[in-house]
């Protein structure tokens, strides 16, 4: 697994998270970036979410398979007694064409009433928002005869997945077919702003439980090494 | 086209799939049943009596009965749900091979043709040492215990081999513990009535509430296979793991228990027909 070596300079047995940890030199704040929301207003990333962990997923309502799991995975651990409050679940629609507002609220609310939808208002803002997160770019993958790519993003950021990582999924849109590949990992970032953890596919309920209470005790002051 | 049912990686659909896997193994056990029945018959020098006939007929539609519940456990839908989607089919597949098909194929097993194939195998004598109830008891429940255990569900779920070793080994482990209850051997059987039914409550009602319990109570989904698959009309994992712990602690109930009463009626007819206290015969 590439991602598995590209994050795996730090010790995995001294790792603090089961999910993949992020090397000290590949730390990443939170992206300052605004995105609407499902009831049409503004949200921003960071300073919306101060003092929480923000969980941020890219996916889209048409996958049929690894976002509704890692999603369900999500409602799954935050639901559970003992489960950290200051969790957001930020979920960014790749398929902001197709994912309207209403769209993806009734997609999200088949998992939990607190996850936070978000869409892009643009291909360059999602570009941005995977190179700010070290995230692979989305590629749509049209279905024709002669087969077109189209690839939304096209920095991958330093951080390396293989196909395990990605998500395909063939659906079909009006008279148009095409699949999107997207980065399913779920990026990880302490209160402080940092991320210190990420969750590719597939990653288990325990890990989840495991390392959230960790980053949700990370004080939203405290200096980058103190999550590492 | 797959031989046997066993994990996709693609979300759940009612299209049908071929399993030509579950069909052979299907043929394979009915077939030379079917055949060794033709054979007797043909080599028999008279008509059968009406109450050898009914029993002739009664004994093949119990083993075809049992090998009807052995196609229905493992091809599609239920073999490729219980396969890769949830640990509930997962478990109605269990209890259908090892309380419905096995106990069903052994009553439908002729005396004769048991005593055929152990010695064609040459197992009679490890039949005999297998069929004591304790030993039945045992590898029953330790075949139970392994085949639930995450690391057997995912590791042989994950490919059709190990699925097919799966299904496999609780047919066998089921046919083995219905053994000493109703094998077409009468020395394989347990005499007496009381003894039957506290070797089907210990084998068959005791040992499995543990694992089922495990199942119902535990604070994560045991097994990755289930968890982690495309979910099935949104049913959470934890939701489905709990169904099947429900299933194999609930679902054995009405068989176990069912044949206990059905026991318990039969040994007091053959009390009643026995009682030195009954009046005397007309003749």
């Amino acid at each position: 697994m590439l991602v598995v070596a590209a994050c795996g300079s730090n010790d995995e047995a001294e790792s603090r998270y089961d999910g993949l940890a992020v090397p000290e030199s590949q730390l990443k704040q939170v992206p300052d970036m605004v995105f609407s929301d499902t009831d049409g207003n503004d949200f921003h990333l960071a300073a919306d979410t101060q003092g929480q962990v923000r969980l941020v997923y890219q996916m889209f309502t048409n996958c049929p398979d690894i976002c509704g799991v890692q999603l369900a995975q999500l409602a799954s651990v935050l639901n559970r007694p003992g489960a950290p409050a200051n969790v957001a679940v930020l979920a960014v629609t790749v398929d902001p064409d197709r994912d309207t507002p209403e769209v993806l609220r009734a997609y999200l609310d088949q998992f939990s009433d607190d996850f936070v939808g978000l869409i892009p208002d643009s291909e360059q803002q999602l570009t941005d928002l995977q190179n700010a997160l070290g995230a692979l770019a989305s590629i749509k993958i049209f279905e024709t005869t002669t087969t077109e790519t189209h690839q939304m993003a096209s920095d991958g950021g330093d951080m390396d997945t293989d196909m395990d990582d990605t998500d395909m999924t063939a659906m079909d849109h009006g008279d148009v077919n095409y699949d999107i590949a997207h980065d399913a990992r779920v990026f990880a970032y302490a209160p402080n702003g940092y991320g210190y953890a990420q969750y590719p596919h597939p990653t288990r309920q325990t890990q989840f439980d495991h390392d959230l209470p960790i980053l949700a005790g990370i004080k939203p002051d405290a200096p980058a090494p103190a999550g590492l | 086209m797959r031989f046997w049912c066993s994990a996709l990686e693609v979300p759940w659909s009612w299209s049908w799939r071929a399993y030509p896997g579950v069909w052979a193994a299907s043929l394979a056990i009915a077939v030379p049943y079917l055949v060794a029945r033709r054979r007797a018959r043909a080599m028999r020098p008279g008509p059968l009596g009406p109450s050898d006939a009914a029993t002739e007929r009664r004994q093949t539609w119990l083993f075809l009965s049992g090998v009807l519940a052995f196609w229905v456990a493992s091809d599609w839908p239920l073999g490729v749900l219980g396969a890769g989607y949830l640990a509930s089919a997962h478990m109605a597949q269990f209890m259908l091979y090892t309380l419905v098909a096995a106990p069903l194929l052994v009553l439908g097993t002729p005396e004769p043709m048991a005593r055929r194939i152990l010695a064609k195998l040459r197992l009679y004598r490890v039949m005999t040492r297998l069929t004591q109830p304790v030993c039945a008891g045992l590898v029953f429940n330790g075949c139970l215990v392994a085949t639930h255990s995450p690391w057997a569900v995912d590791t042989l779920r994950a490919n059709q081999f190990g699925s097919f070793v799966m299904d496999a080994v609780w047919l066998v482990s089921g046919v083995l513990v219905w053994l000493p209850i109703c094998s077409p051997l009468t020395e394989h059987r347990l005499r007496a009535y009381p003894g039957k039914m506290v070797y089907l409550f210990l084998a068959l009602g005791v040992v499995p509430a543990v694992p089922a319990g495990f199942l119902t109570f535990a604070s994560f989904p045991l097994y990755a296979t289930y968890e982690l698959a495309p979910r099935f009309y949104g049913l959470d994992a934890a939701a489905d793991q709990q169904t099947a712990g429900l299933i194999m602690k609930l679902g054995g109930i009405p068989i176990v228990w069912g044949t206990i009463v059905a026991m318990m009626m039969r040994w007091a007819d053959e009390s009643k027909n026995l009682s030195p206290l009954q009046p005397p015969s007309p003749r």
